[in-house]
């Protein structure tokens, strides 16, 4: 049985929480420049790119209206960043190319830290699971070259960490997304039940061509469990 | 005993020999290894089959005025029992306020009438852990009016909640500096069996003489002589040096720590 929840004294309440909205709201003073610096830091090491393109001063004003809008519900100081892209997604503060590279670098950070465990690389494609650290975006920019980040065409792509712990960012072929789509839908698959069921819509050897390409860069992975434990 | 805080700056260094001279204990903070993946998980791993490691927490937020965060605190327990670590440690200050979470460590009123509310918190994250919560003297650079002494407010919730004592000798330096409050009254206020272990760190001087707790300059002396008075008065524990910035090489962090060690127990050679 757990404790009873305690409830803070009224006065502590007020006097503490007048001190906090001061340090949001005021960046001259101590902790003011402390939350501030905090989130920066934060920023500038999961985000090299959106801040560099964002540019000190449109970055300072968007950390004042972090601090006094947005709710933190992740106690980790290494969530900031991910407050801060929800908070950047709801305001709609940067403009949509920034907001695409921030999201772009979320992803790679996210698929970093990825909690899964990515299995070893296959030594066959009798069996097919989609690595399981893999986050699909559409980018509209070249992802070699993200610094020059602008207005383009979104193409999808696939940010996954291979079992080596590189992350990679594949850009997604059509055959590509009908193999994924149909090996997320059913976790894991065999090779030939996938050639049946893709056969209407895709010819064998670009089939073939997508699963080696995928299985080759990590995209594509053995299942955790062999295909009889799957429901 | 000597101890780092585990830093990606050594990790690499540190695997690659398993044992190193005058390191005896990592501190970890769990919230930047716990839920991770990865390369990270994969180091620390590895690090943990080498050494007694200590769970320093940075999110806790003990003492803030919103319902304990139990979803968390079980996260950093699954934690704490994976890598079988005994000691858990975070800062006698808050992280959030009505609003959410604010990413740093803040002071929180020192008032007779909170004690009973903290302690309760307190025991509610014991109750979870299964640990006792060892808490540390935060830096502070703000001080509410009509606050009780540090020392006699910190040895009050010691005994009413039965949590320990991390003492950042470091923070009770700065305190005493920052804000002319006498270092020696809060060391002697502190009941010595509750302390449990020692943070020692480097501090910046701003032009106008206030003091940050920045971790990344080395101890200053007038820090070292604090220290021995702490270990004359409560007696040798393991001692941890901090160091987030800056951060030099493993063998010159160790170079200083065994320095440090030695000048704090030069008359003992207890830590040697």
């Amino acid at each position: 049985m757990s404790l009873p929840e305690p409830v803070a004294p009224r006065a502590m309440v007020a006097e503490f929480n007048s001190f906090c909205m001061t340090a949001r709201a005021n960046g001259s003073g101590l902790y003011g420049q402390l939350l501030r610096e905090n989130v920066a830091d934060a920023l500038r090491s999961s985000f090299p790119l959106f801040t560099d393109r964002m540019g000190s001063a449109a970055l300072e004003a968007e950390i004042d209206a972090f601090l006094l809008r947005h709710s933190g519900t992740r106690p980790q100081f290494h969530h900031i960043a991910t407050e801060f892209v929800l908070f950047s997604q709801r305001q709609g503060v940067a403009a949509p190319e920034l907001t695409a590279l921030l999201e772009y670098e979320w992803a790679l950070l996210a698929a970093e830290i990825d909690p899964a465990t990515v299995p070893s690389p296959a030594t066959t494609m009798d069996d097919i699971a989609l690595n399981p650290t893999t986050r699909l975006v559409l980018l509209r920019f070249d992802p070699a070259r993200p610094a020059a980040a602008g207005g383009g065409v979104d193409r999808p792509h696939a940010i996954f960490r291979t079992a080596e712990h590189q992350v990679l960012t594949l850009a997604l072929t059509l055959p590509d997304c009908l193999v994924i789509e149909h090996v997320r839908e059913v976790e894991a698959v065999s090779s030939a039940s996938l050639f049946d069921a893709l056969d209407p819509y895709l010819p064998p050897f670009e089939l073939q061509t997508s699963l080696a390409r995928g299985f080759a860069s990590g995209l594509f992975c053995p299942p955790h469990k062999t295909l009889g434990d799957l429901p | 005993m000597r101890g780092l805080g585990l830093r990606p700056e050594f990790v690499d260094t540190l695997l690659a020999s398993p044992s190193v001279q005058g390191l005896d204990f990592l501190e970890v903070a769990p919230e930047n290894w716990m839920q991770i993946g990865g390369r990270k998980r994969d180091q620390l791993d590895r690090i943990a089959d080498c050494y007694p490691l200590i769970a320093h927490g940075l999110s806790l937020s003990i003492a803030d005025t919103e319902p304990l965060n139990t979803a968390f605190v079980r996260d950093v327990t699954r934690f704490l029992d994976d890598y079988g670590i005994a000691i858990y440690s975070d800062h006698l200050s808050a992280a959030r306020d009505g609003t959410g979470y604010l990413y740093d460590l803040l002071p929180v009123p020192r008032r007779a009438e909170n004690l009973p509310y903290l302690a309760d918190r307190i025991a509610q994250v014991q109750d979870i852990t299964g640990r006792r919560l060892v808490l540390e003297n935060i830096s502070a650079y703000h001080r509410y009016p009509g606050e009780m002494p540090e020392g006699a407010f910190f040895a009050e919730l010691v005994a009413r909640s039965g949590c320990g004592i991390l003492l950042d000798i470091n923070n009770v330096y700065v305190n005493a500096c920052n804000h002319g409050t006498d270092a020696g009254a809060f060391l002697h206020a502190l009941p010595s069996d509750a302390i449990v272990y020692y943070h020692i760190a480097g501090h910046l001087e701003l032009a106008d003489g206030f003091l940050l707790d920045t971790h990344g300059t080395p101890v200053a002396d007038a820090v070292i002589d604090l220290a021995r008075d702490t270990w004359a008065l409560h007696g040798p524990r393991p001692l941890l040096l901090e160091r987030d910035n800056f951060v030099p090489e493993l063998g010159a962090l160790l170079q200083d720590l065994g320095r440090i060690a030695g000048a704090i127990d030069e008359d003992r050679h207890v830590l040697a």
